[in-house]
């Protein structure tokens, strides 16, 4: 690279810092836009191989842009009747709301300056936690409505402490024995589902079922639907468990923008020698941010349970086809044909974890 | 162009240095002509007359000799006219002098050289003209021979500035803090400070001189709670502290101007108000409960940019935005307006200009009279700088050698 490109770069570099959020917005777009057209032409070229009687290009990629946008939401409002509270939206917002979660959990993470990859491990063994905790403390609390108050609470502080417990362990092992996260999270995720399918089968194994699974919760204990909004019941979302989601979104940032301990945790993610300097104990916030981030991904298998399965399963997040195929009596399972759901593969993928471009050592890079 | 902060490749020699993006090929392009790149460099180190080692690593070679293989660096690639930003800043005064020796060979050869700096004797020394920026505009072009120090100094502030202070008679007080036999590592476990002993008392300045990287880093360290010393002890008003954590130190009323202000002393992503609290962000006067008071936060950023002439005066700004010298300005006004019974400052006025150099002794001298204690440590060994503005010097040799007391 010349010192003329250099400086260009480098003058682009400098703009961008100061890239006020419509620009940021416009540049998201733009971004959004140029994938859409890689895809395009990705679409394009598998079309060529295949065989369709003669034309060239197989598949037309604005019908599958058509098909994954439209079906997503269950059907394009303008051409044909379409309901907000169809079956498509509630699976897609029943995927968001615990993607909010998995997200929000990998987020606080790295604002410590942290790779949580290991969201997945914190996810099961919370919903298992869950699922075992409102099953114990149902015979000693009263049904209806007055047991859906105090079981939903049970379960979600349930996930929330032993996924916490489950990030801490990345956390203490980097604080105080210089483990590198990323290894240590991803290699707790296989000791989750390990744990969590000894558990399943030795101790809490539903004795109806040949699935390693638990009994289900009573039906009172599941997260209630709004009623008036009228999603089809049958359907495992709930508008309120998006709100808790959403809610939650609003909570850590004021964690983050206006507590001391965000403060310090900020501090730590961009400049972790700043942070020493400032009088933050790095190896306790390393510890106590990775808590916080494992009980969100803990809450996250909270709402699977009290949301969508009722039960924990083994392998509930990552590998829901399967789940889903073992249905044989209801046929083909219509989730299969979910667009959501068949293209991006759900759940906490590592891939989808790692935020794109991100690096884990940001030290030295100023001078 | 030399910047101030090398651009050096620390694991290569120096040839590999001088010679990257810019290598004589061999075998049609698919080597490096390594001996053509010693042979020159070899050649340049001739005619100049730089003892350069072409095979020696970057980072085992001295700060001096980097700067020599950036001046290579530029002539290797035939440059006539070298620019050198702040180049005496990381240098012993050796170094510096033996820098501008290297001047003198360059010139005399007919090439020509920019040098940047803040240092009315070094340009004095060095240039034949000098122009003077200030606020980004030049204000006046001069003979060197036909100006003097005042002058310049006068054009630089924009008003006339009194180089010299004398001291006011020093009343010392308490003891506010004793160090004994402290003992500390580096980082790769070489002893720096051995067995040092020294105390400072209210209302005192206490100078540690001495060039760079001779313990002096370590022993601030291990004072202001960043680094757990390996014997000894650290007292602060009569309490013993050697086991303290930093933030407890901060809050005992210990301030620090840290030697590094990228690293350590901003958080360069933050604006000027969230660096306006770093260290006391659980301080009661900015939290509540936890809770973070940005309005008082804001305030006190504000109080802290007019009062050290912090610009562009908008406390939104990001830290990195800001120039080397009013970085430093937001760090010593933070650190100052602490309220704090010691304070620990490494170079304050390094790299801000004569006019808040000036300002920044002021505000020692005041806390100084205020019954503050201060403990300065500093590279320059000439009396102008260091050990006019203290009390009492402790000048450090080598590393091994104890701390002695004047």
């Amino acid at each position: 690279m010349s010192d003329g490109d250099d400086k260009e770069w480098r003058a682009l570099l400098d703009r961008l810092q100061t890239a006020t959020y419509g620009e940021r917005i416009l540049l998201s777009l733009a971004a959004l836009v140029l994938s859409i057209l890689v895809g395009a032409l990705v679409v394009l070229v598998s079309g060529i191989p295949a065989d369709c009687g003669g034309a060239t290009f197989c598949y037309n990629p604005i019908e599958v842009y058509y098909e994954l946008f439209f079906g997503a939401i269950g059907g394009n409002p303008l051409v044909e009747e379409w309901s907000p509270t169809n079956f498509s939206m509630a699976t897609t917002l029943q995927t968001t709301t615990i993607l909010l979660f998995t997200g929000l959990s990998v987020a606080v993470a790295f604002q410590a300056g942290m790779f949580n990859i290991g969201t997945q491990g914190q996810l099961v063994l919370g919903s298992l936690a869950t699922a075992v905790a409102v099953l114990y403390a149902t015979p000693y609390l009263p049904s209806g409505i007055l047991g859906t108050l105090l079981l939903i609470p049970v379960g979600v502080v349930a996930g929330a402490a032993i996924g916490g417990v489950w990030g801490a362990i990345p956390g203490a092992l980097k604080a105080y024995a210089d483990a590198n996260e990323v290894i240590t999270t991803i290699m707790l995720n296989f000791v989750a589902t390990g744990i969590s399918a000894v558990l399943l089968s030795q101790y809490f194994q539903d004795e109806t079922s040949p699935n390693p699974q638990t009994p289900a919760i009573p039906e009172y204990a599941e997260i209630p639907h709004i009623p008036v909004v009228g999603f089809e019941p049958r359907i495992d979302f709930s508008l309120l468990a998006l709100l808790f989601a959403i809610a939650l979104i609003g909570a850590v940032h004021f964690v983050l923008r206006q507590t001391s301990f965000g403060y310090d945790l900020r501090t730590s993610g961009k400049q972790p020698e700043a942070a020493e300097y400032g009088g933050v104990d790095s190896k306790r916030l390393m510890v106590s941010s990775m808590t916080l981030s494992g009980a969100l991904g803990g809450i996250g298998g909270s709402l699977w349970v009290l949301m969508v399965h009722r039960r924990a399963k083994e392998r509930v997040a990552g590998h829901r086809h399967r789940d889903r195929g073992a249905a044989p009596a209801r046929g083909r399972p219509v989730w299969a044909d979910h667009p959501v759901r068949r293209h991006a593969g759900v759940l906490p993928d590592d891939r989808w974890l790692l935020p794109p471009g991100a690096r884990a050592d940001r030290r030295g890079r100023r001078r | 162009m030399i910047h101030q902060h090398f651009m050096l490749v620390d694991p290569m020699t120096v040839a590999e240095n001088i010679a990257l993006g810019n290598e004589p090929r061999k075998w049609f392009g698919l080597a490096v002509d390594t001996d053509r790149v010693r042979e020159e460099v070899a050649e340049l180190n001739d005619r100049y007359g730089f003892a350069v080692d072409p095979d020696a690593r970057i980072e085992d070679v001295s700060v001096g000799v980097q700067q020599r293989v950036e001046i290579l660096k530029a002539l290797y690639r035939g440059a006539d006219t070298l620019i050198l930003d702040e180049p005496t800043a990381v240098l012993t005064p050796q170094e510096v002098e033996g820098l501008f020796e290297v001047f003198d060979e360059l010139t005399a050869q007919g090439k020509t050289i920019i040098f940047i700096t803040h240092k009315l004797g070094e340009a004095m020394r060095t240039a034949d003209e000098i122009t003077v920026l200030r606020d980004g505009k030049a204000v006046s072009t001069v003979e060197a021979d036909a100006t003097t120090r005042e002058e310049l100094a006068e054009l630089m502030v924009g008003r006339e500035v009194l180089l010299d202070h004398e001291l006011e008679p020093s009343t010392p007080g308490e003891t506010v803090l004793d160090v004994t036999d402290l003992v500390a590592t580096d980082a790769r476990d070489v002893e720096r400070v051995t067995g040092v002993d020294f105390s400072i008392r209210e209302g005192e300045v206490f100078g540690i001189a001495g060039v760079d990287g001779n313990g002096q880093a370590e022993l601030v360290e291990a004072i202001t709670g960043l680094r757990r010393p390996d014997e000894g002890t650290v007292h602060f008003r009569g309490e013993d502290v050697t086991e303290d954590s930093r933030r407890e130190r901060i809050e005992a009323g210990m301030a620090y101007v840290p030697e590094d202000r990228h690293e350590r002393g901003l958080v360069m992503d933050f604006d000027l108000v969230e660096n306006a609290i770093l260290g006391s962000q659980h301080a009661p006067e900015f939290a509540n409960n936890g809770r973070i008071d940005w309005e008082s936060a804001r305030d006190h950023a504000e109080d802290v940019i007019e009062t050290y002439d912090v610009r562009p005066p908008d406390p939104d700004v990001t830290a990195e935005s800001l120039s080397g010298g009013n970085q430093q300005k937001a760090i010593v006004g933070r650190e100052f307006e602490r309220d704090p019974d010691l304070v620990v400052a490494t170079h304050p006025p390094r790299g801000v200009d004569i006019g808040a150099t000036e300002f920044i002794h002021d505000q020692i001298r005041a806390l100084r009279k205020e019954g503050r204690a201060i403990l300065l440590v500093s590279s320059k060994l000439d009396g102008r700088t260091a050990t006019r503005r203290t009390d009492r010097d402790g000048r450090r040799g080598r590393g091994d050698e104890r701390l002695r007391r004047r």
